[in-house]
């Protein structure tokens, strides 16, 4: 019952997280605060997903599976918002 | 009504509206991308129909590799052509000049094919045998004793080892044609992609020994669960391609006769066992010798599976840089 609410609790905030993620995607006016956005939607929405999928897993090894997965989608993802990032810096920096 | 009925409904609404917004789009690289999360939505809706097989292959494939080659498709063209040319505001025009756009008379040729099509579909769709399940009791029945337990593999490297066989050599004939409209006649590899960048050097580090060890546990998984050398394959051209386009030699660090090899070995094994079974009387051709069912299987799907990785890897790698090395280099000044 206990673990039911864990589950619950952390797929909600992080559907909550990835639903704020998208607007902010879409609403921010400038490239490098929607890429903020996103990476925000990244970290704690996966992060807080696959916490939650961790509780209701079957066994250790199904819950270490999907703690693999979030640690690769967030170091890959860091990864690239930072690439991008710096992209976006050299393209300003073109432009002056 | 529960919920898993309202994500099919959202999923096949997600398949249908960016299907249709890429046949609208009239800026190419927008239906790339478009075309990628197509993939992306056809591979999940395969999950839901409880194939993993293939929407393991649709999302490495379809989205994946096909993104990657559409993009630097994309990167090799005109600028001047990347828009879709708009002709009276009503339906933009699909090809390059407007001399070639579509009549009426094209139209109604098409509506008359699309409607022959769904006429012949529609009755062999009729024709099925109402049956419930397919061919699937049928594989289970043939699984010998000694070789694989997964059904899709068994199919894929024993029953229809022909079909297989022959999609490698349809691999190789691609990156020949890439070759060729290169205008190619050996594999090179060309400069790295982008400068070496320190924190890209980290993550790829870290990631170098999942990736290989992924496509190495995808490739042994392939024996009793969804995966297998196709899986292995893509997984291992990820990682070539992710150690060129960071900054390092990848398939180049090789020898180039070892590098033809990995791109020729998964043909050439099938074929020698081919023609080495076409001599033995007690076995069929392309069949394998009793007892020997599993070993020979992991052999063949190991070879294939360094093929498709290898040869994956250098079509996106000829891809991306298709025109940048020949043209770009000489307007360059011959840097």
């Amino acid at each position: 019952m206990m673990v039911n609410i864990l589950v619950w609790v952390f797929c909600l905030a992080g559907a909550f997280f990835f639903l704020a993620g998208t607007v902010g995607l879409l609403r921010f006016p400038d490239s490098l605060s929607r890429l903020h956005a996103l990476t925000k939607a990244d970290n704690l929405g996966l992060g807080c997903v696959s916490l939650g999928l961790m509780f209701s897993a079957d066994s250790f090894l199904e819950a270490a599976k999907v703690g693999l997965i979030w640690i690769l989608a967030m170091t890959a993802g860091s990864t690239i918002c930072f690439l991008l990032g710096q992209a976006m810096q050299a393209g300003n920096r073109r432009k002056k | 009504m529960n919920l898993i009925f309202i994500l099919d409904l959202l999923l096949i609404t997600a398949l249908l509206t960016t299907a249709w917004r890429i046949l609208e789009s009239s800026d190419i690289f927008q239906a790339i991308v478009l075309f990628i999360s197509f993939g992306f939505f056809l591979a999940m809706v395969w999950l839901r129909l409880a194939a993993p097989d293939i929407a393991l292959a649709e999302a490495a494939v379809g989205a994946g590799l096909t993104g990657v080659l559409f993009l630097g498709t994309f990167k090799g063209l005109e600028p001047q052509s990347r828009k879709f040319q708009q002709t009276d505001g009503i339906s933009p025009c699909r090809l390059d000049r407007p001399e070639a756009c579509p009549t009426r008379m094209h139209h109604i040729a098409a509506l008359v094919g699309a409607l022959g099509l769904l006429v012949i579909l529609g009755s062999a769709i009729w024709d099925l045998p109402r049956t419930t399940g397919g061919l699937a009791a049928l594989v289970t029945e043939a699984l010998r004793p000694g070789g694989v337990k997964h059904p899709v593999t068994a199919v894929l490297l024993d029953f229809r080892l022909y079909d297989t066989w022959l999609e490698l050599a349809v691999l190789i004939l691609a990156l020949l044609g890439v070759l060729g409209a290169g205008g190619r006649s050996l594999i090179r590899q060309p400069d790295p992609y982008f400068a070496q960048n320190p924190v890209l050097l980290w993550l790829v580090r870290l990631l170098i020994p999942v990736v290989f060890s992924t496509a190495v546990y995808m490739l042994l998984l392939g024996d009793h669960a969804p995966g297998g050398a196709f899986q292995a394959g893509v997984i291992l051209a990820s990682g070539l391609t992710l150690l060129w386009l960071s900054g390092y030699r990848s398939l180049a660090a090789l020898p180039r006769w070892l590098w033809y090899a990995l791109v020729i070995c998964g043909f050439t094994s099938i074929e020698g066992l081919a023609i080495c079974t076409s001599w033995m009387q007690e076995v069929p051709v392309l069949g394998y010798p009793d007892g020997l069912v599993k070993p020979m299987i992991l052999v063949l799907e190991s070879l294939a599976a360094f093929s498709i990785g290898v040869i994956l890897a250098t079509l996106t790698v000829e891809t991306l840089t298709g025109k940048d090395t020949t043209d770009a280099r000489e307007s360059r000044g011959g840097t």
